[in-house]
């Protein structure tokens, strides 16, 4: 079969599988399997921890959604059914001043991105007229609720409890003066500045610096949806050559089992 | 003739000089010199001390007791002596049947159900809870059932039809100290059958499942409706569904030169031709710019227009295929410009094409061969909640496009026995 032409996709029913070391058992089906890169470095697998079922078209659909581009994180706001007679309007009335002080309900819940580490390799496949197509994942995030509307009514009934003590010690504040220390940087606060730059807090600080940018949301079944979806297939339909032979990517799995791993033994 | 010695008559009473007394158990009472064959009683005085005139009687306070064995030694063992003068069934029973019903060497515990803190049948050891329950910790399926009893301890044998009346009878059950077995579902003889002996046979079994356990025929189900498997003698209704597979790791691919070749000359093609086109449409459309309105001129430069943009768009490739009137310079430039070609389409990152085929056998089983890896399809976590692919453009666009959800999650592991 020449380069050239394109698979043949008939299963060779009956046929015994001896290259797939079963020989006693035989092939009912045979799936060809393409590999493309054209959103391998934009896919997304997406966790709803708190959902359940299926998405359909207009469900989860955000009424805003941001993003900050270089830490990568998303956030969505999902519209509630105020209308519901399920919702309790004078509570979301209270918890609605976490959004604004404009006597606004609690309509909308806010969903942030929460970075999942990858420990494997994860491809998106999708099965269609027989064939599987498959593109990497580059990311796993899961989006969890927000509740930082409860923090701003906490923050906003501490305020109005303390406002008077408050501006007493800011005048206090204003008029102590503010000593400076200068320091010069030892090799120790040089590597204690380094660990600080990376510890946990230090790079929540940087995420909470970044600004939002305004992401443009597609629901799935939209014009724009579909287009990007069409490039989850491979175009071409050669054979690619795998250079990893079976011993070359176990060692890629385990890693080297030469001598020099037990040097310290 | 030589003499015999007289044999000194029996005396009895006291004083006369016979310091050890036995206390009837076979002593000779004023046999003085002769060594009692018996326990040596004890040197205290007897009861008239304590002036009630009664026995004292020692009884001892036996606690719940473990006795670990051998199966060996188990099976071979006879039932210990039970001495008649000792009441407590508890030894009794404890050393008499534990040598029945035994697998291994587990431990048997037979303990008073009494007081706040009693368990019930929970407390009556590890092996009843198993046997009751068939086995149920994951290792083995749970077709394959694991045996203990603490009924053996007790004298029951596995087949024996004897009703744990007959293995009572003896107790007594207004005795405090006397073993207490609740009386449930898991330790009724009618069950006795699932209280066997685990042999070698079993084990033989358990590891038969553990292989077939090892191909995941689950998955072959799920892919029935995608491949059209079920039906025969019709078409396959292919469904088209979103898949997440997680693999080790992802091998390295590249392209054949053959392929790579091929596939530059035909973009080199379709330049040509496009340059064709264009130039082709401008000779067109050039006359009747003479003859027609300014409206009509614009509405052709509008179609000239996107034209451009397309070979804008395929870079600097536009500026290639003029290679007679380029000369030299024209070629080198081609040349380099054409390797630049086949690295953009060698890169990894830019790799599309066929990789491998994902087969589904008679026995359920789903294997995946990529080049010559040997992967197993296996069933992946068993997800309760909403997944979706998302495509995020952050470079450019700042776009999110939901593509779809995500219906099954398979899980590729490599088959060590081919490779190894």
């Amino acid at each position: 079969m020449g380069d050239n032409d394109v698979e043949m996709t008939e299963p060779s029913k009956g046929a015994a599988a001896t290259d797939y070391g079963l020989p006693d058992d035989e092939i009912v089906a045979e799936i060809p399997i393409y590999l493309t890169h054209d959103l391998a470095k934009n896919l997304h697998l997406l966790q709803y921890p708190q959902r359940s079922g299926s998405i359909k078209p207009g469900e989860l659909l955000p009424s805003v959604a941001r993003i900050k581009p270089i830490h990568g994180q998303i956030e969505m706001d999902i519209p509630l059914d105020v209308q519901s007679p399920m919702y309790n309007k004078e509570r979301g009335l209270e918890l609605g001043a976490g959004l604004s002080d404009n006597n606004r309900l609690l309509d909308i819940t806010t969903l942030v991105s929460v970075n999942i580490p990858k420990n494997s390799t994860y491809a998106a496949g999708v099965f269609q007229n027989g064939e599987l197509h498959l593109t990497p994942i580059e990311k796993i995030t899961q989006l969890r609720p927000s509740l930082k509307y409860l923090d701003r009514v906490a923050e906003k009934e501490l305020a109005a409890s303390k406002l008077d003590i408050d501006d007493e010690e800011e005048e206090y504040k204003e008029v102590k003066a503010q000593t400076v220390q200068v320091t010069v940087r030892s090799a120790q606060a040089e590597e204690a500045l380094r660990q600080q730059h990376n510890s946990i807090a230090f790079m929540h600080q940087k995420l909470e610096e970044e600004p939002w940018s305004k992401l443009l949301y597609f629901d799935v079944g939209t014009e724009e949806s579909n287009a990007v979806y069409s490039k989850l297939f491979a175009s071409n339909r050669e054979h690619l050559t795998c250079k990893d032979s079976p011993d070359e990517y176990l060692t890629k799995i385990i890693g080297s089992t030469e001598a020099n791993v037990f040097q310290d033994i | 003739m030589p003499e015999v010695p007289e044999e000194k008559p029996l005396t009895r009473g006291r004083g006369t000089g016979s310091i050890l007394r036995g206390r009837g158990r076979g002593s000779t009472p004023g046999s003085a010199g002769a060594l009692p064959s018996e326990r040596l009683s004890s040197i205290r005085a007897p009861a008239a001390s304590n002036g009630s005139g009664s026995k004292m009687k020692f009884k001892p306070t036996i606690p719940a007791r473990r006795n670990k064995k051998e199966p060996s030694a188990l099976l071979a063992e006879e039932p210990a002596e039970v001495k008649p003068e000792r009441k407590d069934v508890r030894f009794a029973r404890g050393r008499g049947g534990s040598s029945r019903g035994r697998g291994r060497g587990r431990v048997e515990f037979i303990q008073s159900v009494t007081g706040p803190f009693a368990q019930g049948p929970a407390s009556l050891g590890g092996g009843l809870r198993r046997g009751a329950s068939g086995f149920s910790m994951g290792v083995l399926p749970s077709s394959v059932k694991a045996e203990g009893t603490t009924l053996g301890s007790m004298g029951i044998a596995a087949d024996s039809k004897a009703g744990i009346e007959d293995a009572l009878g003896d107790i007594d059950l207004n005795d405090p100290n006397a073993p207490v077995v609740l009386l449930t579902d898991h330790n009724e003889c009618a069950q006795g059958d699932e209280f066997d002996v685990q042999t070698e046979e079993m084990a033989i079994k358990a590891v038969e499942e553990m292989t077939k356990l090892k191909l995941d025929y689950s998955v072959a189900a799920k892919l029935e409706p995608i491949v059209g498997i079920k039906k025969e003698g019709s078409d396959p209704m292919y469904e088209e569904k979103m898949v997440v597979l997680q693999i080790p790791a992802m091998p390295e691919f590249e392209v054949g030169q053959v392929v790579l070749q091929r596939r530059l000359a035909e973009k080199q093609k379709r330049i040509v031709q496009r340059k064709e086109a264009a130039a082709a449409s401008e000779e067109d459309t050039k006359p009747d710019i003479a003859n027609m309105d300014v409206a009509e001129v614009d509405s052709t430069d509008a179609d000239v227009k996107p034209d451009i943009a397309k070979l804008d768009a395929d870079g600097n490739e536009d500026i290639k295929p003029d290679i007679s009137t380029l000369g030299d310079k024209g070629k080198a430039k081609v040349e380099d410009d054409t390797e630049k070609e086949e690295v953009a389409e060698s890169d990894a990152s830019n790799i599309d094409g066929r990789i491998g085929t994902l087969v589904v056998l008679k026995s359920g089983a789903v294997r995946m061969k990529i080049g010559d890896i040997l992967l197993d399809v296996s069933q992946g976590a068993d997800s309760q909640f909403l997944r979706g692919l998302l495509a995020v453009d952050m470079h450019g666009s700042n776009s999110a496009f939901m593509l779809g959800n995500v219906d099954e999650q398979f899980v590729c592991t490599p088959d060590l026995d081919s490779i190894v």
